[in-house]
């Protein structure tokens, strides 16, 4: 595993699949399904092998071109941990599709990886809005919204087996 | 009759945290987990995401308050993880709680698993271990946390986020899953809480 680590990056196929991600990253809710194997991959690339996570860090790729005037002829570039964050961010707002959420998971397995004991990562990666992204996502599957009545109505039923009573949903 | 219940039965809110983090397991775990990576070796980070929000979806319908800060979040989180832990090693019958309540392997196939699933408390007590990481680096580095954050715990005091962070790093010593560098951290890390008090 380690010797196809070091192969990934020997060859350039790390860098060719994190462009890969930014072509995706055009249009991030529409290709959730082809996104996911992309950063499945990067993602054990990147798991325990600091120089492939160091790879990316430095690795620049096109930013996504909505909201650019259609005049500009040359490509913008940013360092790949900040497309990640952006993919993320999108796929949090595309709601709650299976296809999102699992491509959100393996986007912050990524991200994990890429900052996980490399300092580089870490600075980059917050700046871009990583710990806004971790922390919204904390929020949105968490937060006291989800404490409504209504969600909670929803719930009983499911729950009546931890609280050990015979509770009939409103449903 | 289920929402007269639920107004006379406040234990049921926890009840509802525990099931979304059941149910959403591997993304709540790999969120925390980014976190964790980010504050552990930049205080100015921690000190940015101790003062964060952590805002839930606005949705139609739902209270006008929808956010709460995210500190306070994580301590509930722990603090309704523990309890179902603890009834688990109750029900199990275990003398030995810390053993009932050791972290387990994370595995691809356990995601969305649900309440059926036997390694539903194990599997949750990675997100009491990494909610306690996280807490823990947040006191380290920020004073009005350190001084919050006892308030909202078990005990009045920072001992369950000792107590989890320990049996999680016990855990992965054990099994030999954890650098030395992750380890040497939480080393001291823990000796920076117990200087909290």
């Amino acid at each position: 595993m380690e010797r196809l680590k070091h192969n990934l990056r020997q060859y350039g196929a790390l860098t060719r699949l994190g462009r890969l991600v930014a072509e995706a990253a055009e249009d991030v809710a529409s290709a959730a399904r082809q996104l996911r194997p992309l950063l499945l991959v990067l993602e054990n690339a990147t798991f325990t092998c600091q120089a492939n996570g160091q790879t990316l860090v430095q690795l620049q790729v096109a930013a996504p071109r909505s909201g650019i005037s259609s005049s500009s002829q040359e490509d913008q570039q940013q360092a790949f941990p900040v497309l990640l964050v952006q993919v993320a961010n999108q796929l949090m707002s595309a709601g709650d599709q299976e296809d999102c959420q699992q491509a959100l998971h393996v986007c912050l397995s990524v991200l994990m990886n890429l900052s996980h004991q490399n300092p580089g990562g870490a600075v980059g990666i917050a700046a871009a809005g990583g710990m806004q992204a971790g922390s919204a996502v904390i929020g949105q599957l968490l937060g006291p919204a989800r404490h409504s009545r209504q969600e909670l109505c929803k719930q009983v039923r499911i729950l009546h087996v931890w609280s050990g009573a015979e509770i009939y949903s409103t449903a | 009759m289920a929402a007269q219940l639920a107004a006379k039965q406040p234990t049921l809110f926890p009840l509802c945290l525990i099931f979304q983090v059941l149910q959403h397991l591997e993304l709540v775990s790999v969120a925390l987990g980014l976190l964790i990576n980010l504050v552990s070796g930049e205080p100015a980070n921690s000190r940015q995401l101790a003062s964060m929000q952590a805002e839930s979806s606005s949705r139609q319908g739902a209270a006008a308050d929808d956010s709460c800060s995210l500190v306070s979040l994580l301590c509930s989180v722990m603090t309704a993880v523990g309890e179902l832990l603890q009834q688990a090693a109750d029900d199990e019958g275990m003398s030995d709680a810390a053993a009932a309540r050791a972290p387990s392997r994370r595995t691809s196939s356990a995601a969305g698993s649900g309440l059926e699933d036997d390694n539903s408390a194990g599997e949750a007590s990675i997100v009491e271990a990494y909610c306690a990481m996280l807490l823990g680096f947040l006191v380290r580095d920020c004073q009005d946390v350190a001084q919050c954050v006892p308030k909202m715990l078990e005990g009045q005091s920072l001992q369950p986020i000792v107590e989890a962070v320990q049996r999680c790093l016990n855990f992965y010593i054990s099994t030999g899953a954890i650098t030395e560098h992750t380890r040497n951290t939480l080393e001291e890390l823990l000796q920076q809480l117990s200087r909290c008090g």
